[in-house]
């Protein structure tokens, strides 16, 4: 099993884990990985959005677009100041591709077999015992 | 407008693994949001954050929006080739997501907002940050050129050495590929069958498209090596406008081969039509309906689909055409629609009607199963027939590479494949190639 490439970012392989969950749009997945890290990870908007649109032009993930009807878009146009107000906002989904989720098991693998070596240089004497 | 949910609708985060604003910011109404006039008209009623390129410290400047950063960031892009749209639409629809959830922790809606713009960060460096996700890296390029030009020395020299073996006629053209880099093939790769035919695969990449052609080349007993001339803006013309492929048997003197040619969506009286057209500056759906109108034939359009592969509808395009079939005009439209190589409209027709969709929905509805006699090809195997076509027919499709629209299955000789029309064409192609050999 070849070793990680250590200078990779691992917000690919972050991104890939949580689309393998299921469908999500961009706003949604930086809250799903601050829940999952307990706000540990923060993916800001300047991270995650170009990093979504070059995924989706490796073919690692496909989008959709959904139409989202404001709740306080009502029915105003006798407004004038309203009339032109578009009827709903988009928003777009993510979802990981079959080339996706091959290069999320390869990344997995290589991160737990990275995880491995690393974890066999700490057994050989507990951290507690350097006290 | 109603809410167009996607064909799969998505999931919305769970309560076990999102907090409890994630939810209601996703799926349910509530009192408390932006105002839906946010992106144009949000002014703000404290002193100026940095916002965009550059920092207003100055109260007295004016008040930036939403939509002054994402001005700011188109205009750092400078795509000229790219729809904006897309992008502008995903930044503020988070703008608007988390502003909500800032304003259901307590905060004023100018405050809201005020925060999430801020946190987009610099639109300089944002704009930076999107042009270096859609450029190659130098160490990729250097190697896939460095590659480029070795395969072209590796091959010259091939050539030449054919050049100078006596049972090649004199008449042979010169075999050294043209200084302007406008032959040969690109990326020879893959499987020997190990009865004197291997398979090329050519991919043709140049932006925004795709092209991937299959050829197939009859080395010989002597292993000469297939020179195929191929002009890529050329055949990109040609594929576009629906014109004939390059006939690569015309190299009969130096190798045989054959080329797969995808069938016309379309019956024959329909692709027999010739249109003459002049679209400009037309919506994509004001252009289908030009398009139907030419050939005579009532259009049909599944929005739904289309929306899927993220085409912005409104962009406009503009196509001019003269006498050529309604099936170029279908692919220069498609050229211009698409998102991406993957992500394509296309078009099917009864003879009454023309519909537009996406690839994908014509995929799923056009599933079948298909079995193969493989009794005629015996000697090449199984294993050999399996890698074939998950390697050249689509190969992110096939449920052995993790997709999910083609499944393969062997009985004795028999070869089971569920999977779109379009694959089977080609199948049958590979089967018959190596039936002939």
């Amino acid at each position: 099993m070849p070793l990680p490439d250590f200078r990779h970012d691992p917000t690919e392989l972050i991104v890939l884990a949580v689309l393998n969950e299921e469908s999500l749009y961009g706003y949604a997945i930086t809250k799903r990985v601050a829940a999952r890290s307990t706000g540990d990870i923060k993916l800001s908007p300047g991270v995650l959005y170009p990093l979504l649109s070059k995924m989706e032009r490796q073919g690692l993930i496909t989008s959709s677009w959904e139409v989202v009807r404001s709740d306080r878009a009502a029915p105003a146009h006798d407004d004038p100041a309203t009339a032109d107000e578009p009827s709903g906002r988009r928003r777009k989904w993510y979802r990981l591709s079959a080339k996706g989720r091959k290069r999320l098991t390869q990344h997995a693998q290589a991160h737990r077999a990275y995880a491995t070596m690393i974890d066999s240089f700490l057994v050989t004497r507990p951290l507690e015992d350097r006290a | 407008m109603t809410t167009q949910a996607p064909s799969s609708r998505p999931v919305l985060p769970t309560a076990d693994s999102a907090p409890a604003s994630a939810l209601a910011t996703a799926s349910e109404p509530l009192a408390i949001e932006p105002s839906p006039r946010l992106r144009l008209s949000t002014q703000y009623d404290r002193p100026m954050p940095t916002i965009g390129i550059g920092t207003c410290e100055d109260p007295t400047c004016s008040p930036r929006t939403i939509d002054s950063f994402l001005s700011d960031l188109h205009r750092h892009l400078r795509w000229h080739r790219e729809p904006f749209g897309a992008v502008r639409d995903e930044l503020e629809s988070h703008v608007y997501d988390r502003a909500r959830d800032l304003m259901l922790a307590g905060m004023s809606e100018s405050a809201a907002v005020d925060q999430a713009i801020e946190e987009l960060g610099d639109a300089r460096s944002l704009a930076a940050d999107y042009r270096r996700s859609r450029t190659i890296p130098a160490r990729r390029f250097l190697m896939n050129a460095s590659m480029f030009l070795l395969s072209g020395a590796v091959l010259s020299l091939s050539i030449l050495a054919v050049s100078s073996h006596p049972g090649v006629p004199q008449s042979c053209p010169p075999t050294e590929p043209d200084s302007t880099g406008t032959s040969l093939l690109l990326r020879p790769v893959l499987s020997d069958d190990g009865q004197g035919k291997m398979f090329l695969r050519y991919s043709l990449d140049p932006a925004p498209i795709t092209q991937l052609l299959t050829t197939q080349a009859d080395l010989g007993e002597d292993r000469r090596v297939a020179r195929l001339d191929i002009e890529p803006t050329q055949l990109l013309l040609s594929r576009a406008l629906g014109a004939a492929q390059p006939d690569f048997s015309a190299q009969a003197n130096e190798v045989k081969t054959s080329t797969f040619s995808p069938p016309s969506p379309f019956p024959a009286d329909v692709a027999d039509k010739r249109i003459t057209l002049s679209i400009k500056e037309s919506r994509l759906e004001d252009a289908i309906g030009m398009i139907a109108a030419a050939a005579g034939l009532r259009p049909i359009i599944h929005r739904e689909s289309i929306n899927e592969i993220g085409t912005d509808t409104d962009t406009t395009f503009s196509i001019s055409l003269t006498d050529q079939p309604i099936d170029a005009a279908v692919r220069a439209l498609a050229l211009s629609a698409s998102t991406s190589p993957h992500q394509t409209l296309t078009a099917r027709s009864d003879g009454t009607i023309i519909e537009f969709a996406s690839v994908a929905f014509f995929d799923q509805r056009e599933t079948s199963l298909v079995s193969y006699d493989l009794s005629n090809i015996n000697a090449v195997g199984s294993e050999m027939v399996q890698q074939l076509l998950q390697t050249f027919v689509e190969p992110d499709s096939w449920k052995d590479n993790g997709g999910t629209s083609a499944w393969l299955s062997f009985a004795g000789s028999k070869m089971f494949v569920q999977a779109p029309k379009r694959h089977h064409a080609h199948i049958q192609w590979f089967l018959q190639e190596l039936q002939s050999n």
